[in-house]
Order: C-alpha cells, then sequence, then structure tokens
C-alpha cells in the first residue's frame, strides 16, 4: 500500500465516519424493527442470531473497508447493509422459514464482496478473462436448460436455477455481473470506434462491425432467458445492453432503437407467449380478473393503500394476502407495513445507490473499462430495482425479477454485493 | 472516450424514474386508497373488521347483554350473554352480517360514528390500531325481557312491553329465536326453519288484528259521544265471515241485552258489527286515520314491517257489501298491524290518549368514558284521544282483565287486559293486549300474540305472569 498524505488521512477518517454513523443509524432501525416484530407476535422473532448475524457482518465489513480502502465511496455499503439488514427483516416477518437461509447468504454475500473489492485482480480478471467468463457464465445458463429446476418444487415453474442438494444457484444472476463486465470491456476498447463524440467517418463505418459480437452475446442471453420463459431477466438484459450503448455512443437514437424494440417484441410476445398476454392483459385492467389472474396484482395495490402514509407497523399488516410476497412483491409487503414513509426510504436509498454508482463512472474518465463498468453494474442495479418496483405498482407490466438486497433469494443477493464490491473497488481507485 | 453528457442524461432519467414510482405510490397511499381498500374483493376489510371491538350492550340497569371477547385467531368475537333478549339483541357475524340492535346500531358499536378527533384520527388513521366501538345501553330491563320470554314459552309468536309515557321498549321477544352465539354452526338449518327464527315478529310481523279492532271501534264510539247506554239485541249471536270463519262471543252475557260496553268487556263481536253498519261508510276511515294503521310503527333502524296488505285497500272493500265491512270490523278484512303497533295503541290508552314514538336506547357511552351520553325520546306523541276516552277504556279493559282471570288471584285493578282472536286462513292468532299501572310509575303497556293457537288459558296465565313481573319492578 502506498503511504497515505495528511489530507487523504483526513478524508478517510471523514469518510470512516460517516461509514460507521450510517451503519449505527441502519443498526438502530433493524434493532427497534425486531423487537416490535417480536413483541407483535406475528412471527417467531424470538431467533435473534440474524441480528447478530447482520451486525457482525456491518462491523467486519466495515473494518475491512476502512481498512484496506480507504478512498472508497463511504455511502455504498452502509446503504446495502441497511437495504439487506430490512430485507432480512421483512423475510422474518413474511416467511420465517426462509429467514435463516437469507442469513446465510448475507454472510457469504458480505464476504464475497470484500474479496472483490479488496483484491485489485478481482477487477482485472473480469477484464482480462472475459471470454472464458462469458463462456463459462453462458454454459451455466444452458446448462439450466437441460438441469434446471426450481426450489419451489412446481412441474410448471420456470427451471432457472442449478441445485446441489439443498443448494440452489441461479445462473442468470451471474450472467448479470458478467454481461455487464464483458459489455463494459469490449464497448471500452472500441468506444472510440462509434462514440458519436468521434467525427471520424472512418470510425463510424466501423461501429456496425464492432458492435455486432455485443449485440450478438446480449441477443444470445436474452434467447435463452426467453427459451427459460425468464422474461424480466431478458428485458432487464436488454435495457442495460442499451443503456451501456447509449453511455457508450453517446447517441440517444441507441435508446429511441431500443425502446422501438422493446416494444416490437412485447406485441410479438403477446401474441406467442401467453405468460406475456396474461401480464399485459391484467397490467391494462386487472379489476375484472381481481379474485383470479390478477389476484396477485391487485392484492399488491391493496398493500399500498392499506399501508398509507405511516404504514400497519410491522407485523400488523396483512401482506401475506400477496402471493410470492417474500420475493418478488416484497416492495409491496413493505408498502403494507412501513407505509409510504418506508417506500420513500428505500426509492431514496435506491436513488442514492444509482447516483453513487455513476459517479463513480462519471469519475474514471480515463479508464473507458472502469467508467461502463462502474454505469453498467449502477445501471443493472437500477433497472432492476425500477422494474420490479414499477411493476408492483402497475405502472408497468409486471416482470418477475427481485428487488436488489430486499427480495429473498440467495444468488441476487449474492451477485447483487458483488457489484456493490466493484463499485467499492473503483470508487477507491484514483481516476 | 465515454460521453460525460450521457452519464448526466442518465442520472437525470433514472432520477425521473424513482419519482414517478414515488408518486404512483403516493397516489395509491393517498388518493386512490379509499376507492381500492373499500373493494369487496379486499381481504383486509374482512380482517379491519374482525380486529374492531365492538360496544358492550347494556340493559337500562346496566346488565351486560352482548360483549366483545378476543378469538384464538386474534380477532373479536361476540358473546351473548342473556337467552331471553336473543331475538331482540339480533347477531352480529362476519360471515352473515348483522340484525336486530345489532344492526340498528351498527355504526356506533363498530366506532365509526366516532367523534373525528386528533386522537381518534392519530390512533385509527396513523397507527392503525383497530376501531373501538360505543357501548350501547338500551331501554331494556332485562328481568322483564326474562319474564316475556317465559311467559312465552315456546309458543310461536311475539311480545312487546313498553313504558307507555315515553315509548321505551322494556322488553321485546319474538318467537322461535336462535343462539347467536352458535350462528356460524347453525345457520343452514336456521335458514331453511318453518318458523323463520329471523324473522322479528314484534317489529315486522303482521297480523290481522280480528276482534282486536273492537278496542279501536269502542275508542271511536267514547270519542264521538256515542250513546254507550244503548242497548244491542242478541249480543251473542255468532259472526259468520265466511263458512268455517265464526267469531262468538268469550264469556256468556249476562242479558239477552248488552250495551257496547259491555259486548266489549266479554267479547262479543256481534253488537260492534252491528254498531258500525250505523255508522257513515267513511267511519274505517276515520278509524284508519286516528290510530295511524296505515303508518308502520317501527324502532328506529330495524327493518319496517313488509307485506301486509294497506288499510287503504280496506277502505275499498266497505263499499262492496255487508260481509266486507264486517270483516273490516272485526280485523279480518285487508289490513294487518305489527304487535309494536298494537303496543303504541295501548300505550295511548295506558297514559291519556298518546300514544309515544317507540324507543329503544337509553343511552351511549364512548370508549374509555365512563358517563353515558343520555338519549331522549324519540318524537313527540301522536295523540289518538282524549284522555277521558282512555281513562273510560282502562276502565272497561281492567274489567275485561278481570274476567279473564277469574278471582283465583287476585291481583287487583293496576291491570287491564283484552283478549282477541284473528284468523289467517287455517290459522288462528290469539291477542293479549293490555297495560299495567304500578304504583307511583308510568305506565306500561304489553302486547301478546301467540300464533296458530286457541288455547286461551294459556295466553292468560303467560299475561298474568308478565303483568306480575312488571308490577314487581
Amino acid at each position: 500500500m502506498k503511504p497515505q498524505t495528511a489530507r487523504q488521512e483526513s478524508g478517510a477518517f471523514t469518510q470512516n465516519r460517516q461509514q460507521w454513523l450510517l451503519l449505527a443509524l441502519a443498526g438502530a432501525f433493524l434493532a427497534t424493527n425486531a423487537l416490535a416484530l417480536a413483541l407483535s407476535g406475528s412471527a417467531e422473532q424470538n431467533d435473534w442470531s440474524g441480528l447478530a448475524l447482520w451486525i457482525s457482518c456491518a462491523l467486519l465489513g466495515g473494518t475491512i473497508l476502512a481498512r484496506f480502502l480507504p478512498e472508497r465511496d463511504p455511502i455504498l455499503f452502509p446503504i446495502v447493509m441497511f437495504l439487506s439488514g430490512w430485507g432480512w427483516l421483512a423475510i422474518t416477518r413474511l416467511a420465517p422459514p426462509y429467514a435463516n437461509r437469507q442469513e446465510i447468504w448475507l454472510l457469504l454475500s458480505t464476504g464475497a464482496m470484500l474479496l472483490v473489492a479488496v483484491f485489485p485482480q478481482a477487477l482485472r480478471w473480469m477484464r482480462a478473462y472475459r471470454y472464458v467468463i462469458l463462456a463459462v457464465a453462458l454454459a451455466l445458463m444452458l446448462a439450466t436448460i437441460a438441469f434446471g429446476s426450481n426450489p419451489s418444487g412446481f412441474a410448471t415453474a420456470p427451471r432457472l436455477w442449478l441445485g446441489i442438494g439443498e443448494f440452489y444457484f441461479q445462473p442468470s444472476e451471474v450472467m448479470k455481473l458478467v454481461l455487464v463486465a464483458f459489455l463494459a470491456s469490449y464497448l471500452g476498447e472500441s468506444a472510440a470506434a462509434f462514440n458519436i463524440a468521434d467525427k471520424a467517418r472512418s470510425a463510424k463505418a466501423r461501429a456496425p462491425r464492432l458492435l455486432a459480437p455485443t449485440a450478438l452475446i446480449s441477443a444470445l442471453s436474452v434467447v435463452m432467458l426467453i427459451w427459460q420463459r425468464d422474461l424480466g431477466a431478458a428485458t432487464l438484459f436488454f435495457v442495460v445492453f442499451a443503456l451501456m450503448l447509449y453511455v457508450a455512443s453517446g447517441d440517444w437514437r441507441v435508446i429511441a432503437s431500443g425502446a422501438v424494440l422493446v416494444f416490437v417484441a412485447g406485441v410479438i410476445a403477446y401474441h406467442f407467449f401467453d405468460v406475456v398476454r396474461l401480464r399485459v392483459d391484467i397490467w391494462l385492467n386487472p379489476w375484472p380478473e381481481a379474485d383470479n389472474r390478477a389476484y396477485q396484482i391487485v392484492q399488491s395495490l391493496m398493500a399500498f393503500s392499506s399501508g398509507g402514509l405511516f404504514g400497519t407497523g410491522i407485523g400488523a399488516g396483512s401482506p401475506l394476502y400477496v402471493p410470492v410476497v417474500h420475493s418478488d412483491f416484497i416492495f409491496a409487503a413493505l408498502a403494507e407495513e412501513w407505509g409510504l414513509l418506508g417506500v420513500i426510504g428505500v426509492l431514496s436509498c435506491f436513488a442514492v445507490l444509482t447516483l453513487r454508482g455513476l459517479s463513480i463512472g462519471l469519475r474514471h474518465c480515463t479508464s473507458a473499462f472502469r467508467q461502463l463498468f462502474a454505469i453498467g453494474l449502477a445501471a443493472m442495479l437500477t433497472a432492476q430495482a425500477i422494474m420490479i418496483m414499477a411493476g408492483t405498482l402497475k405502472l408497468i407490466p409486471l416482470t418477475g425479477v427481485t428487488l436488489p438486497f430486499f427480495s429473498y433469494g440467495g444468488s441476487s443477493l449474492l451477485v447483487s454485493f458483488v457489484m456493490i464490491g466493484f463499485l467499492l473497488r473503483l470508487s477507491s481507485e484514483a481516476p | 472516450m465515454i460521453a460525460q453528457a450521457a452519464i448526466k442524461s442518465l442520472m437525470l432519467s433514472t432520477l425521473m424514474l424513482f419519482a414517478a414510482v414515488a408518486l404512483a405510490a403516493t397516489y395509491w397511499a393517498v388518493a386512490g386508497r379509499t376507492g381500492i381498500l373499500l373493494r369487496e374483493d379486499n381481504p383486509r376489510l374482512i380482517e379491519d373488521i374482525a380486529r374492531i371491538r365492538r360496544g358492550g350492550i347494556y340493559d337500562r340497569q346496566e346488565q351486560l347483554l352482548v360483549e366483545s371477547v378476543e378469538n384464538s385467531s386474534g380477532g373479536m368475537s361476540r358473546s351473548y350473554l342473556r337467552p331471553s333478549t336473543y331475538s331482540l339483541i339480533g347477531y352480529y357475524s362476519l360471515r352473515y352480517g348483522s340484525a336486530g340492535v345489532e344492526a340498528a346500531f351498527n355504526q356506533i358499536l363498530n366506532g365509526s360514528q366516532a367523534a373525528a378527533t386528533l386522537e381518534n384520527y392519530f390512533l385509527r388513521e396513523l397507527l392503525n390500531m383497530p376501531k373501538e366501538g360505543a357501548d350501547l345501553r338500551l331501554t331494556l330491563l332485562a328481568d322483564v325481557q326474562d319474564a316475556l320470554t317465559l311467559a312465552m314459552q315456546d309458543q310461536r309468536g311475539a311480545g312487546v312491553v313498553m313504558d307507555a309515557s315515553s315509548g321505551a321498549i322494556l322488553a321485546m321477544a319474538s318467537r322461535p329465536s336462535y343462539d347467536p352465539n352458535t350462528l356460524d354452526e347453525d345457520w343452514e338449518s336456521l335458514v331453511v326453519d318453518e318458523g323463520r327464527p329471523f324473522f322479528n315478529r314484534a317489529v315486522q310481523g303482521r297480523y290481522q288484528p280480528g276482534t282486536a279492532m273492537t278496542i279501536l271501534w269502542l275508542a271511536q264510539a267514547i270519542q264521538s259521544d256515542y250513546d254507550l247506554s244503548r242497548l244491542f239485541t242478541e249480543p251473542a249471536a255468532p259472526v259468520q265471515l265466511e263458512p268455517g270463519m265464526r267469531f262468538k262471543c268469550l264469556f256468556q252475557p249476562a242479558s239477552a241485552e248488552i250495551t257496547l260496553s259491555e259486548a266489549f268487556v266479554v267479547g262479543c263481536p256481534a253488537p260492534f258489527v252491528k254498531y258500525q253498519a250505523g255508522l257513515a261508510r267513511d267511519s274505517y276511515a276515520g278509524i284508519v286515520e286516528r290510530f295511524a294503521l296505515e303508518e308502520a310503527t317501527t324502532l328506529a333502524g330495524f327493518p319496517v314491517a313488509g307485506g301486509g296488505a294497506s288499510a287503504a285497500s280496506g277502505l275499498d272493500s266497505v263499499a262492496e257489501s255487508g260481509a266486507a265491512r264486517s270483516r273490516d270490523v272485526l280485523g279480518q278484512g285487508d289490513l294487518t298491524i305489527s304487535p309494536l303497533q298494537m303496543t303504541a295503541i295501548m300505550s295511548a290508552i295506558a297514559a291519556d290518549g298518546a300514544a309515544p314514538t317507540a324507543t329503544i336506547l337509553s343511552g351511549i357511552r364512548q370508549p374509555g368514558a365512563e358517563k353515558w351520553q343520555e338519549e331522549g325520546p324519540g318524537q313527540s306523541a301522536r295523540l289518538m284521544m282524549k284522555p277521558d276516552t282512555a281513562a273510560k277504556l282502562r276502565a272497561l279493559f281492567q274489567e275485561a282483565w278481570h274476567n279473564l282471570r277469574g278471582d283465583s288471584v287476585p291481583l287487583g285493578h293496576e291491570v287491564g287486559a283484552k283478549l282477541a282472536m284473528s284468523r289467517s286462513g287455517e290459522d288462528s292468532q290469539l291477542w293479549l293486549n293490555g297495560f299495567a299501572l304500578p304504583e307511583g310509575r308510568p305506565a306500561v303497556a304489553f302486547v301478546l300474540v301467540l300464533e296458530n293457537t286457541d288455547d286461551i288459558e294459556a295466553l292468560v296465565t303467560a299475561g298474568r305472569y308478565l303483568a306480575e313481573a312488571i308490577l314487581s319492578l
């Protein structure tokens, strides 16, 4: 490690103080709510090991980051710890049998985050071995087509997981990270070729040829997800691909073309996929089918209304009327028991997360890869959060993705934490 | 190089998207809240209702009749403590709704009419604490209610006891009844029960008044200064309204010629038919108007009696034939009245001619409060006859009751009652319309109607038991 200057030491001290203050606030919030949940008697919140584990993760993570990444963004880690702790608490209340698993995933995720944050090689490997990593990720996704399963056990449920015993993992979650890394790496190297700011005709002429591999890989991932009926993830991949391409090119027509493509694909999918037709129909008008096919979204909206401004309080609402509430619809449960205040709180956290992530990208003006990687990671987390939050509010059709850090799901939590690990690493590196 | 402007526009766009999500959440949490929460398919609505601690129901002497208790699922259930009050109190069920007092004062009992105070807003709207309803104190006297129910035994019919001056219901029963504590278990059999246990006969039941109409004709005769010394021949002659429907004297008259008053006391219908034949054709309309027979007498919040033909149709029949007139005189025409309506008329007789508005609510106590907020009598009383007319009628009622009860139980002259009979096809009903005049307290009117019976002795015994209970208060 390089010796720090007095100014750097002062900055690090301030950052650490911010971090610990925010973590302390998050801990106080969680402890208060855990106590309230225990007193409410609505869930078996007698096991305080989850809270103890969260505190351990926060202390361990905070200490290691303060020691090894003194120049990191001080806000990112407290925010994701806050969101994941809140999510754990919500899962404890909504689906107690899953709470212990989520605690284990939180421990693993924190460890993985610290690894990628502390060891600079991780970032380098993502760039250097992009084709190998991409091939492995695609192979894992292909494997789900052949050997995939669903932890729910329902025969008709999408088989998106690879399972070994009691351990399940969702390769499409890994693919999110891999795709962003691949796009950042490839587009970063080729940025000059198709950046709109570059007036050289020859460069613009080469753009389609350079663009083709990224489009191909992205399309391949999307097709595989559609094959597995994971349409939410497919949409997410396409959106992130379009966003990264837009940032790399600076050409707004990328976004416009992407929007047109999504619309056309949606129309086609509406006619060929029952699940898409169902989701669009109930998005347009759920009320006639409120007791049937639109039950989930109607109950979600009722949860928002039931929560009102301040919510019913943890354990005092009825979010369990929303099917799969601990996973895709955890935002609705949050709205019911913590009210609009809680919703605004979570939205603010995600907004800050997005701005910090994009700011990290903005700062890395000398490295296109680092810049695009930071932006891609932030865009992936943001797009995923907005898609599911807007879906539960009937702003857009339901997409069936998890709310990062918050929803139940080990793969999602692990990959989201690894993304934050990379963002922390990038934030600590001088531009 | 990467376009910095693109990153900044991406920042702005995502912020706008987050704002859109926040706006949508605000809409559903605030503006669009009421509409969606009040949807019938909102299961939370049922949960919220189940959590409401409905107010208790007490009798006038603050004996607890109904209370809310927490059930095993964390919600609240109603516990009905006094079997004699079941038919009046009704039921409250999440599955089947409410009836009786529970339905009539539902808004008070479930806290919907709670004052819009800052504390209530804070507790209910912000903290989502379950609502708490106000307690009700009824005008009912549980001991009289017990006596009324015991007097009726298992006989199908209805009974009402009313404070004649204030209209306060002291007791009200309808038989057959049901146990509201086991409503969910018994519902399927109750709804198909031929006895219609959910039908409150005291308020909703419409019976033909039968010979009880002679009370009204006699009142009209006294009121119009009719010569009550006029004698009618063949007083014991039976009146045949139609094949199989004969009305005759309850007691053999003492002589071959008797007055209208004497006919009333011994229960002979023939003199009344003759009396009415000598009246103008609109005399029946005059009775209908004087005693408000076309107006449904009910209790606030209780369902109005339905299905009874109006007296107006009876007016048409007056012009038709002598037989039709006889039917009207003896209450076998189209006119039907409820026991509650008859009790109001009896109250007018017992309390100097004015029929009070029936009321059953005596007080309301807000959650947490110690004092009751007193509820006064309802609308002003309706004058049905002059005080001296009422006094003369009371004397005749006392005499009639003396005839009925015999001398075996010397009850004194504080009670007056008149037995009447009506027929509905093959069935017959017995009425006992009377009053008691407890010393130093307001007069009390009572009406008993028993269906499908001609057991006069049983009705008189019931009346005596009830009168004793009223006088012993």
